[in-house]
């Protein structure tokens, strides 16, 4: 019973608890925000090239390149040969390599050009191949194109969708290829990385829309008033069709263990095009050694507010203090010892931290989902499936803690106001 | 008859303050004793010494039996939650809580008070007192307290007094924010209501007119307790 009258007390102040409640729930959930996208922006890029040993590119930065090519962040790297291409695919090191080649969109969406391969080896989150929701056979074929979980959720595009693609990541209005349509063949499962809001062509079909390309010309193509399964049966075998320049290569070697020598021959001044070989994990390494400070002190900001939440929560028990004797005098008179009001202080102080953290989780559910409906497309994250990790419950059960800590000063103010008022509250 | 409680040329002496001096004085079982005193002539800081929340610094108290100089405060504690029922002059009730919850507390830090409860349950129990206290048990029992009135509000902590069959009720002027009529209905009920439940009385007032009906009267202002012979 008297955690029932210890909750009516509460009940009874209940607009100055709810503030309380609120602070530190909000608290709590902007601490637990930062942490989820934290984890979010990680799983996110350490996922998304899992299954690529090296990432070959133009000389220039490592680091732009990646951020470039898998993550489709920063200013576009310089382009490489398509003969550097036929030359590291043909390297005996190599198990198979796959050509990227970036720079159109679809309605802000980024166009990768690739091959259907990608879908074989790039695999994402921890090793896990990537998976379709939907697909016919073409895949990409001619002038298929695979549609990200995401691109084709927002704008709604099913199997057979014709779609158009333009020249760079305006998200509206210039239709530099109208006359070149694609046809939806594929739809990714979701995988919480950039692939999800990808569209992927043939590099093949790629080259073609841009055949005859010059400057603001629009190109001309090859049937480009065919039907859709005609332009899905569009062969794109012919020389004509063969890129000359493209991004990057992702490559899996066959052997892990010749992988500094592969970088180095990669690398060879004396080649004919100087390259660029990235290893993903290390280069992402140093990505979050760049960004760790900044993390760290975005998670020392969030832990500050919480702290001074905290601070609120004992200010307002203090506060109440006085208003509390009459309440206290009444226990005492019953024979409640100064030690069982001091806990029942404390166990105030929990019930207001349990209440708080509680809100928080369901605050950080509401936040998340709300960033994952505004800014996921931006961020290019997945925020809405959220759990709980280790960290956040142990940084939870810590926040309950200091909860209760921090009603031990308001209860050792009752315990000793409790002894001078005895069974009369003195006003 | 056994005393329940046993004063004996008390002096209670506050740190840096005055000093006050208790006439001897003992209450038997079932006894009803006023103490009538001035305001400032100590008759708050009496009910603290039989209370059991403050010690005399001289003389001796003994409460059931037992000298307080020998009894720790948590033991004090103890024995006031076991044995003593309390009126305050107002301010009774938790406000945010049911008149059942407020009666309830009387036996709540108490697990012998609470074996104490005479009717099958604390329910049955609770409803009983409130009637005795003649009110409308029914009604009451689950309305917040900060509803009742004045009158309600002091005969539901009579009520409180009394459950779990304390052997006494200390009660700190609990008619002064009474009209004379509500004064007059309120004694009779708590002397019929503690009479059947065999409870001392210790009463404090400042008011001479309160006192019929008392077995014992000490005043404060004067020197030695003044034994009332009964009619």
């Amino acid at each position: 019973m008297m955690l029932g009258v210890t909750l009516r007390s509460m009940l009874g102040r209940k607009l100055s608890l709810a503030m309380t409640v609120l602070t530190l729930a909000l608290s709590v959930a902007l601490f637990m925000t930062i942490e989820r996208l934290r984890v979010a922006v990680r799983d996110s890029f350490d996922g998304t090239i899992s299954g690529v040993d090296v990432l070959v590119g133009a000389r220039g930065s490592d680091l732009g390149l990646l951020l470039y090519t898998a993550f489709q962040i920063g200013d576009a790297s310089p382009s490489m040969r398509w003969s550097s291409f036929l030359e590291v695919e043909q390297d005996d090191r190599v198990g198979w390599a796959v050509p990227i080649s970036l720079g159109d969109s679809h309605r802000g969406y980024r166009v990768v050009a690739t091959t259907s391969a990608y879908f074989d080896h790039v695999r994402t989150g921890r090793d896990r191949p990537l998976g379709f929701t939907a697909k016919n056979e073409a895949l990409l074929n001619g002038f298929g194109v695979v549609l990200g979980a995401q691109v084709a959720r927002t704008l709604g595009y099913q199997i057979g969708a014709a779609i158009t693609v333009q020249h760079g990541l305006a998200s509206a209005g210039d239709s530099s290829h109208k006359h070149q349509p694609f046809i939806v063949t594929g739809i990714l499962e979701p995988t919480g990385t950039p692939n999800d809001y990808s569209l992927f062509v043939h590099i093949r079909a790629f080259e073609a829309i841009h055949e005859g390309w010059n400057g603001s010309v629009p190109s001309q193509g090859p049937d480009r008033h065919a039907g859709a399964e005609d332009r899905l049966a569009i062969d794109l075998s012919g020389p004509e069709f063969e890129p000359s320049r493209m991004t990057a290569v992702y490559v899996g070697l066959k052997s892990k263990r010749r992988i500094f020598q592969f970088i180095e021959d990669i690398e060879d001044r004396s080649r004919k095009e100087p390259l660029t070989g990235v290893l993903p994990g290390i280069t992402l390494s140093h990505l979050w050694v760049l960004v760790g400070s900044a993390e760290n002190a975005l998670l020392i900001f969030s832990v500050l507010i919480v702290v001074v939440a905290l601070a609120g929560q004992m200010t307002l028990l203090v506060a109440t203090q006085d208003l509390r004797r009459r309440e206290i005098a009444i226990y005492r008179a019953m024979g409640a010892q100064p030690m069982t009001i001091a806990g029942l202080l404390v166990t105030e102080s929990a019930v207001i931290g349990v209440v708080a953290a509680v809100a928080g989780v369901v605050l950080t559910l509401l936040g998340t989902w709300l960033a994952g409906q505004v800014l996921g497309g931006y961020l290019k994250l997945d925020l809405n499936a959220f759990m709980l990790t280790t960290s956040q419950a142990q940084a939870l059960v810590a926040f309950i803690s200091v909860s209760v800590l921090a009603g031990l000063i308001p209860a050792v103010m009752a315990y000793r106001s409790s002894l001078q008022d005895g069974m009369r509250a003195r006003f | 008859m056994t005393a329940l409680v046993e004063a004996t040329e008390m002096v209670f002496r506050r740190p840096g303050g005055y000093a006050l001096r208790i006439p001897s004085f003992s209450i038997s079982a079932g006894e009803a004793v006023a103490v009538l005193g001035a305001s400032g002539s100590g008759k708050s800081t009496l009910l603290d010494l039989v209370g059991g929340v403050v010690r005399p610094t001289s003389g001796s108290l003994s409460l059931f039996e037992q000298s307080t100089l020998d009894l720790s405060y948590r033991a004090l504690d103890r024995l006031r939650g076991e044995n003593v029922g309390v009126i305050f002059q107002e301010h009774n009730l938790l406000p945010f809580a049911t008149v059942y919850q407020n009666v309830a507390l009387g036996v709540q830090f108490s697990r012998v008070r609470r074996e104490r409860v005479i009717a099958p349950s604390l329910s049955e129990e609770i409803t009983r007192l409130l009637r005795a206290m003649d009110l409308d048990a029914n009604s009451l029992m689950h309305r917040p307290a900060h509803t009742l009135s004045v009158g309600q509000r002091q005969r539901v902590a009579a009520a409180r007094a009394l459950l779990g069959q304390p052997p006494l009720i200390i009660a700190d002027e609990p008619t002064s924010a009474l009209d004379e009529g509500n004064q007059s209905r309120f004694m009779t009920l708590l002397q019929e209501a503690r009479r059947s439940s065999g409870a001392a009385l210790l009463f404090v007032t400042h008011d001479a007119r309160l006192i019929d009906g008392f077995d014992q009267i000490i005043s404060l202002d004067d020197p030695a307790p003044t034994e009332r012979e009964d009619p």
